[in-house]
């Protein structure tokens, strides 16, 4: 079992639940937000970590509802991480601390249960998962560690 | 080393401090408390107002003064929370009063009272002096220590340090509206934009190889907006897919640029007495 697919398996998932760290400050718009934006959210969330965590070997996920299911979490964050006055960096930097907070608590998952996303990382060739996680990782550091240590811009 | 309130001298400011981000352009001096200041205290954009300006992109979250009250006062709801003493909601009732009252100083004891609280403003406090028994120094710069020492400790022959930073009242969190953006004091003041330090008392006693002085420490912020403000944070409308908060400071820009609000100037004023070496 290779770390690095252990490690953008584990990422991979703690970025399809990070949205749900958001849930506390929907309060921050119009009610019709949470009407408008939890519930297909909460269906993509739940139909990828359904696909990710299965067994090795079970049916691929449907392309196109994998695909729509990640741009429904991206189209949610890019709209949440406007609440507050968060700047764009701002938001990139609490959307990396999210990350890698979501990433450590799936990584037990990830290393206690034999799933089809890690099935899916193991076939990526290891000299590149290596870079890519290590590229990922780095990234998300810089910016989290950028977010926490900059005092917070207001008008 | 006497009592220092027995020493008064005539008011001079001893130190400044200026926001480095402004692009000044309009004076608004305050001669009761800066006195001998040939340059007062200059703003930029955010410290005018006007009627029917068009917005830079176009953003608009309402057309009615009753609506976007509304839509500005949700800000106290997201920033204010905390403030038990409702110093936030003093200062919007001051700016919201009506749109004739002209650009004018907002002081609130409440307001005081937590700044001089605030840790910031304690380094301030200190740092500004930077003697060698201060709980906070600059160390390598000149401040206001070093240039009675090296004005031979006459505070008539002081040459000012104008170099010193702004404090900012921005600890916590925007996004879990925590610390000064829960009590308050980051929506009100945020980022100061000018710092003044008047030496209302001083005595020098050569023998002792001591002095104390007693400063006062005058900070003045812009409650306003100016277009950069609108364009980083504000709503481009009232889409549910903005928050409320953005639509909260498109609305303060629209009652400002585009309905004659006016700005207040919020100031502080903080006392503190040092005792020091002379050396």
């Amino acid at each position: 079992m290779s770390w690095a697919a252990t490690g953008l398996a584990a990422c991979v998932l703690g970025l399809v639940v990070s949205p749900l760290a958001y849930v506390g400050v929907l309060g921050g718009f119009a009610p019709a937000f949470a009407l408008i934006t939890m519930p297909p959210l909460l269906l993509s969330v739940g139909f990828l970590l359904w696909k990710y965590v299965a067994r090795p070997g079970a049916k691929a996920p449907n392309v196109y509802l994998e695909g729509s299911s990640w741009l429904v979490i991206a189209v949610f964050l890019f709209l949440v991480l406007g609440v507050n006055l968060l700047t764009r960096v701002e938001g990139a930097g609490l959307q990396s601390c999210i990350l890698l907070a979501a990433s450590a608590i799936s990584l037990p998952l990830v290393l206690l249960r034999e799933t089809a996303l890690r099935a899916r990382m193991q076939t990526i060739p290891t000299g590149a998962a290596k870079v890519l996680l290590l590229l990922l990782l780095a990234a998300t550091a810089s910016l989290a560690a950028m977010y926490l240590m900059t005092p917070a811009r207001f008008v | 080393m006497p009592d220092c309130s027995a020493h008064p001298i005539t008011p001079r400011v001893v130190a400044i401090a200026t926001d480095s981000y402004l692009t000044p352009t309009t004076s608004f001096p305050d001669p009761a408390n800066l006195p001998g200041l040939t340059i007062p205290p200059r703003y930029g954009q955010d410290i005018q107002s006007g009627t029917g300006r068009a917005a830079p992109a176009g953003q608009s979250v309402g057309t009615t003064v009753t609506d976007l009250q509304a839509k500005m006062r949700a800000l106290l709801g997201q920033f204010a929370g905390g403030d038990t003493t409702g110093m936030a909601l003093r200062l919007f009732n001051a700016f919201l009063v009506n749109n004739t009252h002209p650009v004018a100083f907002f002081d609130d004891g409440s307001l005081t009272a937590a700044a001089a609280r605030h840790q910031n403003i304690t380094f301030f406090c200190h740092a500004a002096l930077s003697a060698p028994t201060s709980a906070f120094r600059a160390a390598g710069k000149t401040r206001i220590h070093q240039a009675l020492r090296n004005a031979g400790w006459d505070i008539n022959r002081l040459v000012r340090p104008t170099d010193l930073g702004v404090p900012a009242l921005n600890i916590g969190s925007k996004m879990f509206s925590t610390g000064d953006f829960n009590n308050g004091l980051g929506l009100m003041i945020n980022g100061i934009q000018h710092g003044y330090v008047v030496a209302t008392h001083y005595r020098h006693d050569a023998a002792a190889n001591r002095y104390c002085i007693k400063l006062r420490y005058i900070f003045y912020d812009v409650f306003g907006l100016d277009d950069d403000d609108l364009t980083e944070f504000g709503a481009a409308s009232d889409s549910w897919t903005e928050s409320t908060a953005a639509k909260g400071i498109t609305a303060w820009w629209q009652l400002q640029h585009q309905h004659g609000y006016a700005p207040l100037v919020t100031r502080i004023v903080v006392e503190m007495t040092h005792e020091a070496p002379s050396v």
